[in-house]
């Protein structure tokens, strides 16, 4: 067992009695703080114990990785993924995302339709990712209840929930929703009817709850009502698929009106524009580096998106929405330090900024004493794009090993 | 953050006097069309380049080199080389060639009024990518600023027969001006294709429509060139032979059976590829094979039948039952195996990654020289373009600036020449971009 001369500042209390777990000799990029040349993470009981440049290994640790000349940093994550809900294979059976029934469906969850044997979570591992939050699409205005999962290999849904994270809902506005249901009888099929319908939804909810308080008849539990309760009362994050500038800025006219906060724009590609209306909501954004162009309200995407909105004082998460894309977040997250971000703050937008809109940001994105041992140690600097992830742990289990494992194929 | 950094475009003598006297440069000018489609120079000059860290088609590494071109042509290469403009050391790369995309022919993917991807029918071969295309539209400068000089265009291949793909510049006013060569290939899908009236219902369709397609078409005439490079071949046959009475279909067709015409088949399964190499064999027609996302598992064929594949870098999913067994040493093991390779993006809007995509390829196995000589030459080489992306005497002067190596991200592309003239970095974006900085 290797044991690193205690140099510099210890900079927590290293336990006398044995970790489980000590990484060795790592560059640690704990994004929390400048990076440890040298450095030495502890984990004990599935938490991080303590984190620092040379601290000494407790002896009977049982496992010690050497991780000289590689990156370590906090396992992660993915604020938006359909992972599960659009299983691989793409098939029609798999196809579990969007609720197309009805343009309003907060009760329906995500976490109903996760398929838990989809390949793509084992190829996400690989990647260093750890936590995501699983979406329904954005085919529905409300589309429901997201789920925030550990991608802990479980043969069922429970072994993978973000236990303690809190709830999260999937909204949507623009172009999708009002194609969904421009046929049908009471639409939406435009933008107008896209905000008057959430106006709508919030109002009922309200009428419902003044009804079942006063109403001399019982008026029976509706779960689509005592959801929206659940957001107007602020105990579910709202997360709001949107693109254009214009659309934001109505998506929170909505939500001002009703006293609603919101968590998150996600994809939000013009979201350079309005960066200072997210910014003094409190909200952040949910964003690909540089996709643009698939569709109208991505034609005035520009690449330095995510460093103006960081700039303007906006967490920042880089998402994938993709199976294949989640495989490289640190790659997507070293484009956008090509286009001017600046590189701490492209390692947050994979790391702490989703897990502050995750609201989980007190346990995971960050490698310091007390957080969860969600780790992924990179044979090079993230941002080099020829960098493999070899190693990820989640709550100091190793979930996966390049070593023994190869990138994973989709056999079961 | 830091700003992009500029590109100053050399101007006309007349965009000059007014932009030196503070008037706006362009609608001063009584030539308004001059300096669109991308191209800053109006003409190729004479210039020079030195001190450069030199990145040849190869993949060879030179510090401190230079190039010197007169024209469109590079005349000279090497430490030798001084004077002109000083790079202090940034990299100067051959520009990248996508070898397989449908770059110009939508504006917007998802607006129908937009996309002039195809023809209805599911087997038109004499459907042109040119014709769609567009040297005007937004992502053509895009793709160009992140160092990709040339993109073969291509039809929809979600078609049985989509037409024909054109080689074009990613600069150009024209169509003139943009297109280098077109046809350069014939596209075909062997899968399932199942867009477009009267298309196959399942692969067994696809091989019975594709065998009827070729018996049917007129035989081969002689050729007036049969040996040499195959661009010399590529000369139209002798007069007099036959072709004034064939459909515009046939012609091609027929160009095909001459083995004058490539055909660019997609196929991405393992047994799509040995059907696709069987056909192509039985038929006797000069094959590129796209895709081939499997390929890996029928590398031995692939390396025996000698014929070059256009990979799409990220195309190694196991996310369907059309590829479940994708994975990303794919590019590795074919190159291993001997297999040419070139990369396509088969993007439009996201072709601009294709140089990063590849990147990822080498923490794959893939050797970075190898990245480096798919990306610059390897569609060259597979549908036989000389000099295209060539960082040596005779070649093209088409290549870019770029801060470090090109398929880091972290790197940046700073200016990109295409045939010897320098181009705008100027985009759609970039435009966006100065707009908002400051709210």
């Amino acid at each position: 067992m290797p044991l690193a001369p205690c140099l510099g500042l210890l900079l927590a209390a290293v336990p006398a009695r044995a970790t489980d777990l000590a990484i060795v000799h790592a560059t640690v990029l704990p994004v929390s703080g400048p990076a440890i040349e040298d450095g030495t993470v502890l984990v004990t009981d599935g938490r991080i114990e303590a984190v620092g440049a040379g601290l000494p290994v407790p002896e009977g640790t049982p496992v010690v990785v050497d991780a000289s000349g590689k990156f370590l940093t906090p396992g992660l994550i993915d604020l938006h993924s359909h992972m599960g809900v659009y299983s691989w294979p793409g098939l029609e059976a798999h196809s579990d995302g969007n609720e197309m029934i009805h343009p309003i469906t907060p009760h329906v969850r995500a976490e109903d339709a996760v398929r838990v044997a989809d390949p793509a979570f084992s190829r996400a591992r690989a990647g260093g990712v750890t936590s995501v939050l699983v979406l329904p699409g954005s085919g529905n205005l409300m589309g429901g209840q997201a789920a925030p999962l550990k991608l802990r290999p479980s043969r069922t849904l429970a072994g993978m929930r973000f236990e303690g994270a809190p709830r999260a809902i999937k909204m949507a506005c623009g172009e999708n929703p009002k194609r969904v249901y421009k046929a049908d009888e009471f639409g939406p099929m435009t933008r107008m009817g896209n905000l008057a319908w959430m106006r709508g939804a919030f109002q009922s909810a309200l009428d419902y709850r003044v009804a079942r308080q006063q109403s001399s008849e019982p008026v029976a539990e509706d779960a689509m009502m005592e959801t929206l309760l659940d957001v107007l009362d602020g105990e579910i994050r709202v997360h709001v698929h949107c693109y254009r500038h214009d659309d934001i800025e109505g998506i929170l006219r909505v939500m001002d009106e009703f006293d609603v906060q919101v968590t998150a724009f996600h994809h939000a590609l013009e979201a350079y524009k309005v960066r200072d209306l997210i910014a003094a909501h409190g909200a952040g954004i949910a964003t690909w580096p540089d996709w643009w162009g698939f569709k109208v309200e991505a034609y005035d995407a520009i690449p330095q998106n995510m460093a103006l909105v960081k700039e303007a004082g906006a967490p920042v998460a880089l998402h994938s929405d993709s199976a294949n894309t989640v495989q490289r977040l640190y790659t997507e997250a070293a484009k956008a330090v090509g286009y001017g971000m600046d590189e701490a703050q492209a390692l947050e937008s994979i790391t702490s900024d989703p897990a502050r809109l995750l609201g989980v940001d007190h346990r995971v994105g960050a490698i310091q004493a007390g957080y969860d041992a969600d780790l992924a140690l990179f044979s090079k600097h993230p941002f080099d794009v020829t960098t493999l992830v070899e190693r990820t742990w989640i709550d100091g289990e190793l979930v996966f090993d390049r070593s023994s494992e190869g990138t994973p194929d989709a056999h079961p | 953050m830091r700003t992009p950094e500029s590109h100053a475009p050399r101007w006309t003598r007349r965009q000059l006097l007014a932009a030196a006297a503070g008037l706006p440069t362009l609608s001063l000018a009584s030539e308004p069309w001059v300096g669109l489609g991308g191209f800053a120079d109006t003409a190729p000059t004479d210039f020079t380049i030195s001190n450069a860290t030199l990145l040849d088609h190869h993949g060879r590494v030179m510090r401190g080199a230079g190039v010197r071109v007169e024209g469109t042509r590079i005349v000279e290469v090497g430490p030798q080389v001084g004077g002109g403009l000083d790079f202090g050391g940034d990299w100067l790369v051959p520009g990248f060639t996508d070898a397989s995309s449908r770059l110009g022919l939508a504006e917007i993917g998802a607006e129908k009024s937009t996309v002039d991807q195809s023809d209805k029918p599911a087997i038109t071969p004499d459907a042109r990518a040119v014709d769609g295309y567009n040297p005007l539209s937004a992502p053509i400068a895009v793709t160009r600023v992140a160092g990709i000089t040339h993109s073969v265009v291509c039809p929809t291949m979600g078609r049985l027969v989509p037409g024909q793909a054109a080689l074009v510049r990613t600069a150009g006013r024209t169509l003139d001006e943009a297109v280098l060569r077109t046809p350069i290939a014939l596209c075909v899908s062997m899968a399932r294709p199942t867009e477009g009236d009267k298309s196959p219902s399942s692969r067994i369709g696809t091989s019975r429509m594709l065998r009827e397609l070729i018996d049917k078409a007129p035989a081969p005439r002689a050729l007036k060139v049969e040996d040499g490079p195959r661009w010399k071949r590529d000369k139209s046959p002798e007069k007099g032979s036959g072709s004034k009475d064939r459909s515009p279909a046939d012609k091609v067709l027929q160009q095909v059976k001459e083995r004058s015409l490539k055909v660019l088949v997609r196929a991405e399964r393992a047994d799509d590829i040995e059907r696709a190499l069987a056909w192509l064999d039985e038929s006797k027609l000069d094959g590129v094979l796209l895709g081939c996302a499997e390929g890996w598992m029928v590398a031995d064929l692939l390396a025996d039948a000698g014929l070059p594949v256009v990979l799409g870098p990220l195309m190694v999913q196991p996310d369907s039952f059309a590829h479940p067994n994708a994975r990303y040493d794919n590019a590795a093991i074919l190159h291993d195996a001997g297999v040419q390779i070139a990369f396509g993006s088969r993007g439009n809007h996201f072709a601009r990654g294709l140089r990063t995509d590849a990147g990822v390829l080498v923490a794959h196995g893939l050797p970075w020289e190898a990245a480096i000589e798919a990306l610059a030459v390897g569609a060259a080489n597979a549908f036989g373009i000389p000099g295209l992306g060539r960082m040596e005497p005779g070649g093209r002067a088409s290549f870019f600036r770029s801060t470090g190596d090109p398929l880091q991200p972290r790197s940046r592309v700073t200016s990109v020449w295409i045939g010897g003239r320098a181009c705008s970095m100027e985009t759609r974006q970039s435009e966006l971009y100065e707009r908002f900085k400051t709210l």
